[in-house]
């Protein structure tokens, strides 16, 4: 294995599960063996999709100035800046906040239960490796973070209401933490890899027959 | 010590994908291939500094821009008024609220500055001989590069978030300014910038 930091080529071990690889020459971490296999992260992921679904079904927070109240979602916000003559601005945040999560939670999914079912699903490979560098651009943790800016920024001047699809919202980035915590991508690859030669040896062995 | 390879000098190369190590044919047409995911595989990514340098300088021109000009206007009862990055959070200190001031600070003004400052630092840096120990110390100073670029956009979200619950006709309103278009293309493009960087740059020079 080559280091991706500083190209130090190395032997690596295979550990077992909860130990994890670090680079001899600049000590970046080469993988990390996750505990729980494959069950822990899609039963994460599954909850973390229920949750994902809920954030976007119901408004975030509502705001109250003397009767007259506004309630916003994900989908609102990016909408707002849109309709205000920030289209690019508006497109950035719906994919940041929104879109690029949902994608991030729907193909890591349907990668793991093809890992955990042994098929070779159409488009997994290509989804694995999307998933290898699409990361940085999923901001819905930093979302939160501004929610809670701006709600503080109006606490002063007008009554805020938390609504469920903040909690949701909060839940389901917990919950994505914890999934990407057990999974490491070179791990599915090896996985990948072994059922791929299993697959292979299937299919020669029934055509000699 | 024991004396580490590194994988280029040997003709093989990691693949950005799956890890990989593929050994790469001699000067070909071709695009070598990874056998394992498919992805073509590169030993350093292809004009990595000129793309970073690209980048950079684009998202420095574009920074004026977003601290000149004003990210948000705010109505409220027929008063109007604009906030800049800078001023917002004058406004912040002004008002007591110390964390907020403290949280959008670090994020709209230390973050992009830093990541700048040390892109550029790792640029002017990467043609010359390393020490291990500093090649060391400017691998982490790119790691951390690299992961607190996302966090800038709470300024951006915050206006987002205003915009969408302020609308309160005679009141109250919020308006997005040209300033937050701009600083979005800044956070956007050093990340850019940041991505296209390869790490492995820094130990290329390195001497046995």
């Amino acid at each position: 294995m080559a280091c991706q930091e500083c190209d130090a080529l190395q032997r690596v071990p295979w550990v077992p599960a909860g130990k994890k690889v670090r680079c001899r020459g600049c000590g970046t971490t080469l993988y990390h063996h996750p505990r729980g296999g494959l069950d822990r992260p899609i039963a994460l992921l599954l909850g973390a999709l229920v949750l994902y679904v809920l954030a976007n079904s119901f408004p975030l927070v509502t705001l109250d100035i003397g009767g007259a109240s506004r309630e916003t979602s994900l989908i609102g916000t990016a909408w707002a800046l849109y309709n205000h003559d920030m289209k690019l601005l508006g497109i950035l945040v719906f994919l940041t906040s929104l879109a690029v999560p949902g994608a991030i939670l729907f193909s890591t999914l349907y990668v793991l239960m093809g890992l955990r079912l042994q098929r070779s699903l159409p488009g997994l490979r290509q989804m694995l490796a999307l998933l290898s560098h699409i990361h940085p651009w999923e901001m819905a943790d930093v979302f939160v973070i501004s929610i809670l800016v701006a709600l503080v920024k109006m606490s002063g001047m007008a009554e805020v209401i938390i609504d469920a699809g903040l909690y949701a919202l909060i839940g389901y980035i917990l919950l994505g933490i914890a999934a990407s915590a057990s999974i490491d991508v070179f791990v599915l690859w090896r996985r990948l890899e072994r059922i791929d030669h299993f697959l292979q040896g299937k299919l020669s062995f029934e055509a000699g027959k | 010590m024991t004396v580490l390879l590194r994988a280029k000098p040997l003709g093989l190369a990691s693949c950005g994908i799956c890890r990989q190590v593929v050994r790469l044919s001699l000067p070909s047409a071709t695009q070598p291939k990874c056998p394992r995911c498919g992805g073509r595989v590169h030993s350093r990514l292809p004009h990595s500094l000129a793309r970073t340098w690209a980048f950079l300088i684009a998202s420095m021109i574009l920074y004026i821009p977003a601290n000149v000009y004003p990210v948000m206007k705010n109505t409220y009862l027929g008063a109007e008024s604009s906030n800049t990055i800078l001023s917002g959070v004058a406004l912040f200190l002004k008002e007591g609220d110390w964390l907020l001031a403290f949280v959008i600070f670090t994020a709209s003004i230390v973050v992009p500055l830093l990541k700048m400052v040390s892109l550029l630092y790792l640029l002017l840096n990467v043609r010359k001989p390393p020490v291990a120990r500093r090649a060391r110390q400017q691998t982490i100073l790119y790691r951390v590069t690299e992961l607190v670029g996302r966090w800038s956009m709470v300024d951006v979200f915050v206006i987002g978030i205003l915009t969408a619950l302020v609308q309160m006709g005679a009141i109250s309103t919020v308006e997005p300014g040209i300033g937050a278009m701009a600083f979005g293309a800044v956070v956007v493009l050093t990340m850019l910038a940041a991505i296209s960087f390869d790490p492995r740059l820094i130990w290329d020079q390195e001497k046995q």
